[in-house]
């Protein structure tokens, strides 16, 4: 095996925010492997396609060592010999493939096999392109920077999505879900304790006397406070209970496999946890406080929508009763909550 | 530089893609690196008790490696011996030519890359 620039690889950014290189990339380094048993093509390749400025390469002469570093550290380009001992090109392919789904790593498959089965194996396989033996390097490297341009328009494109589906689904603020988003994964927990028959407690909760630090302090120290309260709910959950910003400065909790008693149980806490946990602003030292609604998943009927208004009415009469406190019930009968009939 | 009139063998066209292209030396280690792999495969090709899948395997490596190289004459023969081997067919005399024509065009070659060096 020869390893040209294999600490650097690793050392380098994955993706870069700076300037666009020669191949037009905003990645400072895209890195191509070479698989041939025969020692002389792999460094002739090689050499080659070093030319490619923003290219760093790494060569096996052994496919399944190949294989074991590519399936660790996908890299952007693969050129990949034919005809190799212990597993050829083809098996190399089905097997890169079958845990590169996405089909998001070009290969291309260079031989001196150059027949129409061939071609229709490794095409089948998952090969991206194909290379006759002996190659022309012109066309090696038109191919390989044209493959390189894909593969970064690729990873640029999936980063974009994963932005937007960040912005589409997440308060930005707190980094909770927003408001739709925590619908949707709660009708989807719905949807599954209706199946399951286990337990789902939802928890309205709203920050005490918010107004009034927004107007003492300003809306940046009113930021400062929603931050540390999302903070506080999540660090104290499980990791599947889903917490979301509803708007303002009202959170919402779902709590799958979770009945109204564990369902209140960890709101006190968090309740108790808040007060606990003063919040700096400039220098100054503030307590803050929630009340917490919580309702309980009892019958078929009841809906996200049902659920919530439950647990806001029972926020409410938690404000009521002196705030900094919850209040949970698992009463289904529609006369127990005069806000929804009214 | 090589004169690409003197000789149209492909090995030329190789070379001065090597040459105008690749950094200084380039051309001089790639070269280098084949005749030790033409030392290998030779070895392994003379072993009496290789199997046919191995000698048809061999002979195959040889063909493309020789062929990207540009050593057309040896890639033939290697591409022969690919294709006639047999269970129990001497292979000694496609070998030996093998052996010949990687000499022959390894010595234009070499003759090309010193007079590039100087």
């Amino acid at each position: 095996m020869e390893i040209h620039n294999f600490v650097s690889i690793l050392q380098q950014p994955l993706v870069s925010m700076g300037g666009a290189t020669d191949l037009g990339l905003r990645r400072t380094t895209m890195n191509i492997v070479i698989i041939d048993d025969n020692a002389a093509n792999a460094m002739l390749v090689e050499t080659w396609v070093q030319q490619i400025d923003d290219a760093v390469t790494i060569s096996f002469n052994d496919s399944s060592e190949g294989l074991a570093w590519c399936e660790a550290n996908q890299p952007d380009l693969i050129l990949l010999d034919q005809m190799m001992p212990k597993m050829n090109g083809i098996e190399f392919l089905k097997r890169f493939r079958a845990q590169d789904t996405e089909n998001a790593i070009p290969i291309v498959m260079i031989t001196a096999n150059a027949d129409r089965q061939t071609l229709y194996n490794a095409l089948e396989a998952g090969a991206t392109d194909f290379l006759s033996k002996p190659f022309d390097p012109t066309e090696l490297l038109a191919r390989t920077r044209n493959l390189l341009k894909l593969r970064a328009n690729h990873l640029e494109l999936k980063e974009t999505i994963g932005r937007l589906h960040y912005l589409a689904t997440t308060d930005t603020l707190t980094e909770t879900a927003n408001r739709a988003h925590f619908f949707d994964r709660l009708n989807e927990e719905l949807d599954r304790t209706r199946r399951t028959g286990k337990a789902l407690s939802l928890a309205v909760m709203d920050a005490d006397r918010f107004k009034l630090i927004n107007d003492t302090f300003g809306h940046s120290a009113g930021d400062t406070v929603l931050k540390s309260l999302a903070d506080t709910t999540k660090g104290l959950l499980r990791n599947h209970d889903i917490v979301g910003r509803l708007g303002g400065e009202e959170f919402a909790i779902c709590m799958p496999e979770t009945n109204l008693e564990e369902g209140v149980h960890v709101c006190e806490r968090l309740c108790r946890t808040v007060a606990e946990n003063r919040v700096e602003l400039a220098g100054r030292s503030l307590k803050v406080t929630v009340s917490i609604g919580v309702s309980q998943f009892v019958s078929e009927t009841d809906t996200a929508d049902s659920l919530m208004k439950k647990a806001d009415f029972l926020l409410y009469r938690a404000k009521d009763s002196g705030r900094n406190r919850v209040i949970g019930t698992n009463e289904n009968r529609m006369s127990e909550f005069p806000s929804m009939v009214s | 530089m090589p004169d690409a009139n003197a000789d149209n063998a492909p090995y030329v066209d190789v070379l001065i893609q090597m040459i105008e292209r690749l950094p200084p030396g380039a051309a001089r280690q790639l070269f280098d690196k084949l005749y030790q792999e033409c030392d290998r495969l030779l070895t392994i090709l003379r072993d009496e008790s290789l199997g046919l899948e191995e000698t048809v395997n061999t002979a195959h490596e040889f063909k493309g490696m020789l062929g990207n190289f540009g050593l057309s004459n040896a890639s033939a023969i290697a591409a022969e011996i690919e294709r006639n081997s047999k269970p129990a067919r001497s292979l000694d005399d496609e070998i030996h030519r093998l052996e010949f024509a990687i000499a022959e065009e390894m010595q234009k070659i070499e003759a090309i890359l010193q007079q590039n060096d100087s």
